[in-house]
Order: structure tokens, then C-alpha cells, then sequence
């Protein structure tokens, strides 16, 4: 579990939120606090008061992936091998091990041909591919999508989820602005000025009295379901 | 003035292994152009707004050719203050602020506002500017929904220019006139809208699902997608 407590930083305010294992969506306006609600969550934003606990851990001592809109902005090494390689090789593991992990990683998300290129001169679904396997090559606990999808397709979207659902990862927390990317998340919570205005379960059952609609992330769940039923 | 048109003739770009191959031609109304990540759409939309040259063959233009791209908003800063920039587009500056919605913050330094208010900002200067061609490549990125809206209307005021948006986000959509796909390089007109719809071979699933439930379309802009949805049976 995720818990926050009798939080304040920034534009915060959350008195209690708990986020369970599996895929959380973060939805609001802009401003409401998205951005800042993933850093609190990484650890990159300390608390002043209240408290953030992963698992009982606090998250700076947590593995955290992070992947934003534009990764291009936060690449580190100008060859996408080193690039990936990278957060096992700051974490000391060794050559073998680390060289056994990025090709399986690179196998997996199907970017093993793009290896031995240079980060530069990527295409912008490359470069997204590379920043997620960079993200998740050392399992992180928690894996944060801030707003990684306003630059991709439907396909490109599913199959990062595929790969996500896979991966075993515990926590997965996105920010969207998009309402059917709603449709693959486990829960939801909608901020508002700060504060939590909604949080959604969205693993029951469909209940279908609900009203078919565009912010409503079940009729994205049935949209869904109804599509892979007809094999499309 | 005549109404404006350009036409791509045999047009070829070539970007490493990765070659762009057009014939079109683009009239007054709003396109939508889709495809996958890769495709070549923002290369497409650099040619159209002259960035890019092709490799081989023509474009062409008939009518004015006073052409606007809008690509990734954070690197279109000039100046300091939001005064500034408006004033930097040489159109109404207080028009474009106003539309913006940014009154009252015109001495604000263009780093402290927010992404969507950058975005507003450029969008306004844009849009209520004099253009024959308007390119926006993934114009609602970054936006929420009110801002979505807000650009929709914004777009739907505009009858006799050429507008290609370039988008995956297919529920933010003004209304659409033609609707064209770019697959591996190639681009493909599909049609007008809505009559090209039931021929969409990589509609996007809410599309898709209306046609398995049998409810007609009338066009892609959110509004119809949201009557259309009324309609679904049961």
C-alpha cells in the first residue's frame, strides 16, 4: 500500500490517500496538482509535514522509474545501450548481469535493434520506448508516467500497458489528460486545487447502471472489454 | 484574393531510412491528419509549413500563403512578459491576451506561468491571427479538459483557411471537414467526414466500438462523439 498522511506541500493538501498495488490514473485540471502529487509520490518532492510511506518505506529509500512527456530532456548517455544500462550501473551491479538485463528489457518492449543507436536522432516513439525501458530495467517499486501519453498513439498506449501489466511492477501511478486512458487503470483519483476530489476502485465488477459518457472512465473499461470480445 | 489551396505533387522527403511520400491537395476547412507515432505526420507538417523542402517534386500553392505551425509550445518563448510576447506576434495584443484569457497578467513573467497558460498564450496569437495555413501539431497536449474546449471553439471559428491538426487525441476534436492517415511514410486521404468513417481501417477504439453497436456518426468533433455515445442501444 501507498499511503499518504496529513500531507501539505505545495499546492497539497491530503489529509489521507491510500493507493493500492496495481495502476493508479491521476486525473485533474491543469494545476491541480498532478505533477506535484508524482513528485511526492518519487520522492523527489520531500514532505514539510504529514508523511508518504511505500510499503511501509519511505520513498527517497524506494526504487522509483519516472518517465514524463519529454524524456528527450532527461537523457543522460548519447548511446541508448549506456542509456539503459545506466540505472543498473549506478546502483554498481555488474557488467554481466546489467548486459542480461538490457537486452531482456530491449527484447521485451522490441527495441533490440535500436541498441547500438545514438540517442540522437530517435523518433519521438523511440525515444518514449527508451525512456520507459530506462525507467523499468531495475524494477522499480513504484513506476510514475507523467502525462507520457500526450504524444502517442492508440496502438503505441496499448502496448506499453501490455508490457506494464507484464512487468510485474507494483505500483504504477500515470498522469493523463485523456479520458480513455483511463480504461486500463486499477484506480483513479481526480485532483482538485489540491485535494482529492474523487477516488475511484475500478477493479469490482462493471456496475452497469452507470451513464455512458466520455469522462467516465467505465464506459472506457466497457469500450474495451467489448472490443477485445470481437476480436478487434 | 482567391480561396487558398496547395497541392503536393510526387512530393518526396528522406530522413535516414525513413522516407515521406505525399500527392494532395489541401483546401479551405479543417483536416485532421492521424497515423502512428513515426509515421512522418510532423515532417509532413514541417513541408506544408515550408520548414522542411521536399527532396523531389512540388508544392504549390494557389491564393495567399501566409502560413502558421504550431509545434512543442516550450520552445517558443522570445521574450520576458506575457505584454511582450503578445506584442512579438505583430497582431492585436490585447486581443490575443484577452482570448488567451491572461488579462490582468500582462507584465507576468512567460516562465511563471503554466504550461497550458504558454499554450493558450501561443494558440490565441495564432489563431487570431491572419493566415492562409494553419498547422498545429498535437495542439492539446499538456491541456486540460476546459482548455480542450476552449481550443475547439477557438479552431471552429475559423471557415476559410486551410487548418491541419495533427493529433492522437481523438476526443478533443473540433469539428472535422477531411479526415487523412499516414502510414509508414505514405499519405492517404481517406475522405470527407462523415462519410469516410465506416471505411477507417485504423479508427481508434471508440470508433469502432459506435460501429459494432450500430450508431451513425455525424462527425468527429466531441460534441458529436458525445451524442453519438447518447444513442448507443441499451
Amino acid at each position: 500500500m501507498i499511503e499518504i498522511l496529513s500531507v501539505r506541500a505545495g499546492i497539497l493538501k491530503i489529509p489521507s490517500c491510500t493507493i493500492h498495488p496495481g495502476i493508479c490514473a491521476i486525473a485533474g485540471p491543469n494545476g491541480a496538482g498532478k505533477t506535484t502529487f508524482l513528485k511526492l509520490l518519487s520522492g523527489i518532492l520531500p514532505v514539510k509535514s504529514g508523511s508518504v510511506r511505500i510499503d511501509g518505506k519511505e520513498p527517497s529509500l524506494c526504487t522509483i522509474g519516472w518517465v514524463g512527456e519529454y524524456p528527450d530532456r532527461n537523457i543522460l548517455f548519447p548511446r541508448v545501450y549506456d542509456e539503459l544500462a545506466s540505472p543498473l550501473r549506478f546502483t554498481r551491479q555488474s557488467c554481466e548481469s546489467s548486459d542480461l538485463k538490457v537486452r531482456k528489457c530491449a527484447d521485451d518492449l522490441g527495441i533490440t535493434h535500436l541498441l547500438d543507436r545514438d540517442m540522437h536522432g530517435l523518433s519521438g516513439g523511440e525515444l518514449i520506448l527508451v525512456a520507459f525501458a530506462a525507467a523499468c530495467i531495475a524494477s522499480p517499486d513504484l513506476l510514475i508516467l507523467d502525462e507520457t501519453d500526450s504524444h502517442l498513439d492508440e496502438r503505441f498506449c496499448h502496448q506499453l500497458e501490455e508490457y506494464i501489466r507484464r512487468s510485474g511492477i507494483r505500483y504504477v501511478v500515470f498522469s493523463t489528460h485523456r479520458p480513455e486512458r483511463m480504461a486500463i487503470a486499477d484506480e483513479m483519483i481526480r485532483l482538485v486545487r489540491g485535494e482529492v476530489g474523487e477516488h475511484l476502485c475500478l477493479t469490482e465488477e462493471a456496475d452497469h447502471t452507470f451513464p455512458d459518457h466520455l469522462s467516465n472512465p467505465w464506459f472506457w473499461r466497457k469500450v474495451q472489454t467489448e472490443l477485445s470480445k470481437g476480436g478487434t | 484574393m482567391n480561396t487558398p489551396l496547395i497541392r503536393l505533387t510526387g512530393v518526396i522527403r528522406k530522413k535516414g531510412a525513413f522516407t515521406l511520400k505525399a500527392d494532395a491537395e489541401f483546401g479551405t476547412g479543417i483536416h485532421l491528419l492521424t497515423g502512428r507515432v513515426g509515421s512522418g505526420k510532423t515532417t509532413l507538417g514541417e513541408l506544408l509549413a515550408g520548414i522542411g523542402e521536399p527532396d523531389s517534386g512540388t508544392i504549390r500553392w494557389n491564393g495567399g500563403r501566409r502560413v502558421m505551425l504550431l509545434q512543442d509550445t516550450s520552445y517558443h518563448i522570445s521574450t520576458m512578459t506575457v505584454q511582450e510576447e503578445a506584442g512579438s506576434w505583430h497582431g492585436d495584443a490585447e486581443r490575443i491576451i484577452r482570448t488567451a484569457g491572461l488579462t490582468g497578467k500582462e507584465h507576468t513573467d512567460l516562465l511563471r506561468l503554466s504550461r497550458g497558460e504558454v499554450r493558450r498564450l501561443e494558440l490565441a496569437a495564432i489563431l487570431t491571427g491572419q493566415y492562409d495555413l494553419i498547422v498545429l501539431d498535437e495542439p492539446w497536449a499538456g491541456l486540460d479538459e476546459e482548455a480542450r474546449r476552449w481550443v475547439r471553439q477557438l479552431i471552429d471559428s475559423h471557415a476559410h483557411e486551410i487548418i491541419v491538426i495533427i493529433s492522437h487525441d481523438l476526443t478533443s476534436l473540433p469539428h472535422i471537414d477531411q479526415l487523412w492517415e499516414m502510414e509508414c511514410g505514405r499519405l492517404k486521404r481517406l475522405g470527407q467526414v462523415p462519410a469516410c468513417l465506416s471505411e477507417w481501417t485504423l479508427a481508434p477504439p471508440l470508433v469502432r466500438y459506435l460501429q459494432l453497436k450500430g450508431v451513425q456518426l455525424s462527425g468527429l468533433s466531441r460534441e458529436e462523439l458525445e451524442e453519438a455515445v447518447c444513442r448507443i442501444p441499451g
